[in-house]
């Protein structure tokens, strides 16, 4: 039964930037190449808590995410809630499944 | 690349509160820094809960699985649930060979009640709270760096 999962290395590499004083810092030529990305094109900066990582593209479930706190907020359904009917949705698919076997 | 799989509790966080662990996960994820993965039952048990408690979010429920790409496993059968009845609460049963079967490298799940330390020694399964995976992410950054 036991089938262990492989923890896979993350290959990360480091390149110290300096901050010119209106903000500015200049991506290395590697990052560029890797990133596919030339001087005309943009790039997001993403804050994960203390993690700051550089993204080629806009990640949108953001913005999803958004829309579904807003509906959420709209209809009075806390995270509590869904996360409560999970549980029971996941009884109930249990349960149908014992009565089809 | 590293193939994380997203309980249903973890899921349904990632799209009800855009500053949780759960959805860092999912973002990080849409970057390509690792694939989800999900079970049918996972799908299915978030849609029911959606049709019945805000089935407004449906479509932005299926937007966002769209937007993550997961790599959606089949339900295991009967037998091969039945082989993980014993470890578990039943009805969380189907999950375990589910990313047993995906050869995941880690189960996400907000259900620590029942996905305990325990199963994830019997089941070799690495299960982990978001917000643990996260903190790992970051240790091993931090890690990279002081070396």
């Amino acid at each position: 039964m036991s089938n262990l999962s492989k923890d896979q290395e993350l290959t990360i590499k480091t390149f110290p930037l300096s901050i010119a004083e209106a903000g500015q810092v200049t991506l290395p030529q590697e990052v560029l190449d890797s990133l596919q990305v030339s001087p005309e094109n943009s790039l997001l900066l993403l804050q994960i808590g203390e993690l700051v990582l550089l993204v080629p593209r806009q990640p949108q479930v953001s913005s999803l995410a958004d829309c579904f706190v807003s509906l959420m907020n709209t209809s009075q359904v806390s995270l509590g809630d869904l996360l409560e009917g999970l549980q029971e949705e996941r009884q109930t698919i249990w349960e149908e499944s014992q009565h089809r076997d | 690349m590293i193939r994380v799989f997203l309980d249903s509790s973890a899921l349904i966080a990632a799209c009800g509160s855009a500053s949780g662990a759960s959805h860092a996960v999912i973002v990080m994820a849409e970057i390509g820094l690792f694939k989800v993965v999900i079970s049918e039952q996972v799908v299915d048990e978030c849609e029911r809960n959606l049709m019945k408690k805000l089935p407004k979010a449906l479509p932005v429920f299926r937007q966002i699985i769209s937007t993550i790409a997961p790599e959606i496993l089949p339900n295991p059968s009967t037998t091969e649930i039945e082989q993980w009845v014993a470890i578990i609460e039943p009805k969380d049963a189907p999950i375990l060979p589910a990313a047993v079967v995906g050869q995941v490298n880690r189960l996400l799940t907000l259900n620590t009640k029942n996905f305990t330390p325990e199963v994830s020694a019997q089941s070799g399964l690495l299960i982990q709270t978001p917000s643990e995976f996260i903190q790992q992410i970051r240790a091993l950054i931090n890690k990279e760096l002081s070396e």
